[in-house]
């Protein structure tokens, strides 16, 4: 058993008041909110080039935006997207919460930490300063492959910009990474033994593991394709723009993962507390973790099917394995709600929604990792509308859930539930109206990054079907802010624990105090140790009216 | 801390059978079996980072023991901030040219510089706490973990 204490500081915090000091605050609250509200800013930035997107493919040979603009604009929607919104919101989560989860009253290498949001932040800002050069933002896709990426085919300082930026962002996330990585395996408190840390931080523990592995490669290949685009042959002929994919997808797919483990481990937690249970089979959670990630880490080459420079047959091996681990995850959700006396909250529908959306997104992904299937969906709708099922209608539901179920712990207010219903309902509608006729179009044969398609009376139909479902997602966000600015203009006090969390985040005040806990832990047995706590309490009242434990 | 290298390891191990595997199917194609072992390199460090920090505990499994001793922790430090905004400044100086890049790595050194006298002024703190907790003990006590930054 362990000793209940809360770990103790040397001296009260320097408090640095008003806005410079909430920037370089060392404080890992300040530094995961700065960090997801930077991400968030992104994110809408990210939307409206998306908006612009739908508004040009609206009708067939739309003159919205000009084919170049057009390049430019999918090049920076998908690279603000993850490189400054799905990827660093993970991290934020992270920051935030994984110390208040494991029981530290601080996060290790706090300097390195707050140093790397800024290099991100640096990155991210240079990577869109693209926008106000002559020749335009990057405009070789997210991916910027060789030889397109080259300076003689994508000249422009624009596109050096990107480089440089994309590269400093991943560095500035692997900072943070390295940071949350150790703060897991050196400071959780006495009795946390690593079988009995929450859901959320095990998410937490194997995406900063994937960023630790994975990150420093896209550094290293963000430095080749800057020296490649100065004129040093580095990526050059097929072995050279293969050797490129290589480079590049050794980090891209794993990031896909990183921006989908820790909000799994948001729609988990969420559900948990929703359905008043433990998450159910935990041991095999965290096993099917571990291996979901090492698989998760095999699995680049199934980008690169069609180019002959891989060996497909160990790609769409590993790929197809990440099915078992995937499916441990929802028989532990479904086992978790099975019995429950659930109670539909906004948290808990998002944390579902998270579920039944991104199931689609998988099962698509059975098809693209086998390669004669891939031969035929490679370029088209259907790869488009899989990953935006597993990043936009998986991640972001799993973050909603998040945002809904750790609200009132970040500051001290609940957000309002109805309007949370409704962003939920309209998001569910938006995302399946914009997502969804993607398939049909992909199998209709309409290629992705066109920003012109031929008259045809079916394509058409499906991208107004799109561009009204992004207006509705739109929406949808709109209701999300409004909510929020709502909730915390006329703030309706959440309380400590409001939603009878299991884990040690909801045994502080709310929002947590600058060492985050001001009172000893209660002695932690399981992964879920207030859970334990009202157990003990219930089996103490039962007693006291004479009913059996 | 009890266990802290045991799951980089574990996981370790699960990237080393997938790299094999890889290895054996592609008939060893370099580049990937490079990323590959760097990526397990990586992971290592940190196992080995936290095994050197904790050499009696990092490997046994178990739960995390009570640390009596008091922590020096900063609040806020504009000298980490400012060097993560020159490293960006230096970056954009490869674009833009030479002052960006002159201004960036001047920034950059002069945090570096602060950063050091931040530390040694927190592990000064600390040691200043330990001699006026216990006036008659000689200040050879380290700091904990909590001061290395």
């Amino acid at each position: 058993m362990s000793t209940a204490t809360t770990p103790s500081a040397l001296t009260p915090p320097l408090r640095t008041p008003g806005f410079v000091g909430a920037l370089i605050s060392t404080d890992h609250k300040r530094i995961g909110l700065n960090l997801g509200i930077m991400s968030l800013i992104f994110f809408l930035v990210g939307g409206i080039f998306a908006l612009i997107m739908r508004s040009q493919l609206y009708e067939p040979n739309n003159s919205v935006v000009s084919d170049n603009t057009y390049n430019q604009l999918f090049t920076m929607h998908g690279s603000t997207m993850i490189y400054l919104f799905v990827t660093p919101m993970a991290l934020a989560l992270a920051t935030y919460l994984v110390p208040l989860q494991i029981g530290s009253p601080r996060i290790s290498l706090p300097r390195f930490t707050l140093a790397g949001f800024w290099v991100w932040l640096s990155g991210g800002l240079i990577m869109q300063s693209g926008w106000f050069t002559s020749d335009g933002a990057g405009r070789a896709g997210w991916s910027a492959y060789a030889p397109l990426s080259n300076g003689q085919r994508t000249p422009g300082v624009g596109m050096d910009l990107w480089v440089i930026g994309a590269g400093l962002a991943v560095l500035g996330m692997l900072m943070i990474g390295w940071a949350v990585t150790v703060t897991i395996l050196r400071r959780r408190a006495p009795g946390m033994a690593l079988l009995r840390m929450p859901v959320f931080t095990w998410t937490a523990l194997v995406s900063v593991l994937m960023v630790v592995g994975a990150f420093p490669v896209l550094v290293f290949a963000m430095a080749l394709l800057y020296a490649n685009r100065m004129g040093v042959a580095i990526f050059q002929g097929f072995t050279g723009a293969i050797d490129w994919q290589d480079l590049f997808w050794f980090f891209g797919h794993p990031v896909v993962y990183v921006m989908f483990f820790p909000y799994l481990g948001c729609a988990a937690e969420a559900i948990a507390a929703g359905a008043h249970k433990r998450w159910f089979g935990y041991k095999a959670f965290v096993a099917s973790m571990m291996a979901f990630a090492a698989l998760s880490m095999s699995v680049w080459g199934h980008h690169m099917f069609i180019t002959g420079g891989v060996v497909n047959e160990y790609f769409a091996f590993s790929s197809t394995m990440l099915i078992i681990p995937a499916g441990i995850e929802y028989f532990d959700c479904i086992g978790t709600l099975w019995g429950s006396s659930a109670r539909f909250r906004v948290a808990m529908l998002f944390g579902l929604g998270f579920f039944i959306q991104f199931l689609i997104g998988g099962l698509s992904g059975i098809w693209v990792a086998s390669p004669t299937l891939d031969y035929n969906s490679y370029g088209d709708y259907i790869v488009i509308a899989h990953f935006h099922y597993t990043l936009f209608a998986g991640s972001v539901f799993g973050f909603f859930a998040g945002v809904y179920h750790w609200f009132p712990k970040v500051t001290g207010a609940r957000l309002r539930e109805g309007l949370g219903k409704v962003h939920f309902v309209l998001l569910v509608i938006g995302t399946n109206m914009t997502f969804g006729p993607m398939f049909a179009l992909g199998e209709e044969g309409m290629t992705r990054r066109i920003s012109r398609y031929p008259t045809n009376p079916e394509w058409t139909t499906l991208n107004q079907i799109e561009t009204i479902g992004a207006g509705i997602v739109a929406l949808s966000i709109l209701v999300f802010l409004v909510n929020v600015v709502v909730s915390l203009r006329r703030r309706v006090l959440a309380g400590d624990d409001p939603w009878q969390g299991h884990t040690l985040e909801w045994w502080t005040s709310s929002p947590p105090p600058p060492h985050n806990f001001d009172r000893p832990l209660p002695p932690i047995r399981s992964y879920a140790p207030l859970k334990d706590l009202q157990e003990q309490i219930e089996d103490a009242e039962r007693e006291k009216q004479g009913a059996p434990a | 801390m009890r266990g802290g290298a045991i799951a980089p390891f574990v996981w370790s191990v699960l990237l080393i059978i997938l790299m094999v595997i890889n290895i054996i199917w592609t008939a060893g194609n370099e580049i990937q079996a490079a990323t590959f072992g760097f990526s397990i390199l990586m992971v290592w460090l940190v196992g080995l980072a936290v095994l050197r920090l904790a050499p009696q505990e990092a490997l046994r499994r178990g739960e995390p023991e009570l640390r009596a001793q008091p922590e020096a922790m900063p609040s806020a430090s504009a000298a980490a901030a400012m060097a993560g905004v020159g490293l960006g400044a230096f970056s954009f100086g490869w674009v833009f040219g030479g002052f960006w890049i002159y201004f960036g790595a001047a920034v950059l050194v002069i945090c570096l510089g602060r950063l050091i006298l931040e530390h040694r002024a927190q592990r000064a703190a600390y040691l200043a706490y330990l001699r006026e907790r216990d006036p008659g003990q000689k200040s050879a006590e380290r700091p904990s973990e909590g001061t290395r930054m």
